[in-house]
């Protein structure tokens, strides 16, 4: 898990960083079309990581809408001090952190048609099933390990990034990375075991 | 005893940044067990797929923030905020009317209150050890006056200001000269 190369990371984050200063801006003014542009920029980050937080499509829905609304009310307060993506995750890990799932009777997944006969869909159907057992243990990481794992593993974030959105130092992602990794590495094993 | 690697340094390892520990790394079970189970966890959530939504969905969602956006940013008309403002202020003023008039002007059916007898000047009920002789009294004043009135209370409250001072200063006697009632 090499950090990307820090000098073209930099520059290409620094672009969207101006590209979205306009937009911003502009939302800042009351301009809805403006913040639309954002919102079509940044959903499927967002609801990537509701959904990862909570391995619920509705939810993750849910989620993903209370994000955008709560960052246009509260766009008035942003400053331009971190990039307006790292204030957004900002807002979308804490409206992961205080969300309570709704109370409806978990899905029941059921398979589409019979299974294929062809060719690689057993081991598509295996792989389906790994995935659904990771994004599973996933969630019941510790909160901070689970948010810091989402973040560095499928957001591609920086340590310094992460440690921006979450409030705390980069050696504390580094250690929290550290352990969800090592737990999600022992909660799949036991289960393979049970 | 060897000081084992920090999660943080460990990580670094993982990262391929880690050059100062490695010989500890190297030769240390525990450490090396360590960053090894991490590099599997790692492995196996990079694998994890998660399922995409259908492109429709994105063009939904912003549609339903949208939505929300438009309602809860949606402005009062001009003649309703002046109706609610007149509501508002006739709420209010019902409101201090309402809190005021007792002070101003009393009921006009209300009555002005009789004045309290001497023996309400005593302290209060649970301090009073005339009470006691009062309830043994019920019985005799009972006897006294049973067509005056039902019952005792209603006698105590009966009797005028002169006779209820003097019925409380007797009292007070035959209990200071410790009379068994």
């Amino acid at each position: 898990m090499a950090e990307p190369e820090e000098s073209g990371l930099e520059l290409a984050r620094s672009r969207l960083r101006e590209d979205d200063r306009e937009a911003v801006a502009a939302s800042q003014r009351g301009e809805r079309q403006a913040f639309d542009v954002l919102v079509e920029k940044y959903q499927r980050d967002i609801y990537r990581l509701c959904y990862r937080y909570v391995n619920d499509h509705q939810d993750a829905n849910d989620m993903a809408q209370e994000v955008f609304v709560k960052a246009y009310r509260a766009l008035g307060r942003f400053r331009g001090d971190s990039s307006f993506s790292t204030w957004l995750y900002r807002i979308a890990v804490n409206t992961c952190l205080n969300f309570r799932a709704s109370r409806r009777p978990p899905a029941v997944e059921l398979p589409d048609a019979l299974p294929d006969r062809a060719p690689g869909a057993l081991e598509s159907l295996e792989r389906d099933e790994r995935s659904r057992r990771v994004r599973e243990a996933v969630i019941r990481l510790p909160e901070k390990q689970r948010a810091t794992l989402i973040l560095k593993v499928y957001h591609e974030l920086t340590h310094e990034e992460v440690a921006t959105i979450l409030g705390s130092s980069v050696g504390t992602v580094k250690a929290n990375l550290f352990h969800a990794l090592g737990n999600l590495r022992k909660m799949l094993t036991s289960q393979a075991g049970a | 005893m060897a000081t084992h690697v920090s999660e943080a340094r460990l990580l670094e390892f993982l990262e391929g940044k880690g050059g100062a520990d490695r010989a500890h790394v190297e030769s240390c079970a525990r450490c090396g067990a360590r960053l090894a189970e991490a590099r599997s966890g790692l492995s196996l959530a990079r694998d994890a797929d998660m399922p995409e939504p259908s492109p429709f969905y994105w063009e939904s969602l912003r549609r339903q923030v949208n939505g929300r956006l438009d309602a809860s940013s949606e402005r009062i008309p001009l003649w309703q905020r002046w109706r609610l403002g007149s509501v508002l202020a006739a709420a209010a003023a019902i409101v201090a009317i309402a809190t005021f008039l007792p002070v101003a002007a009393p009921p006009p059916d209300a009555r002005p209150e009789r004045p309290l007898p001497a023996w309400s000047a005593l302290p209060p009920a649970e301090d009073d050890p005339g009470l006691d002789v009062l309830r043994a009294l019920g019985p005799a004043v009972a006897e006294v006056a049973p067509a005056a009135c039902a019952s005792m209370a209603e006698c105590m409250v009966e009797l005028s200001e002169e006779e209820s001072q003097a019925l409380a200063e007797h009292l007070r006697g035959e209990l200071a000269a410790g009379k068994d009632l």
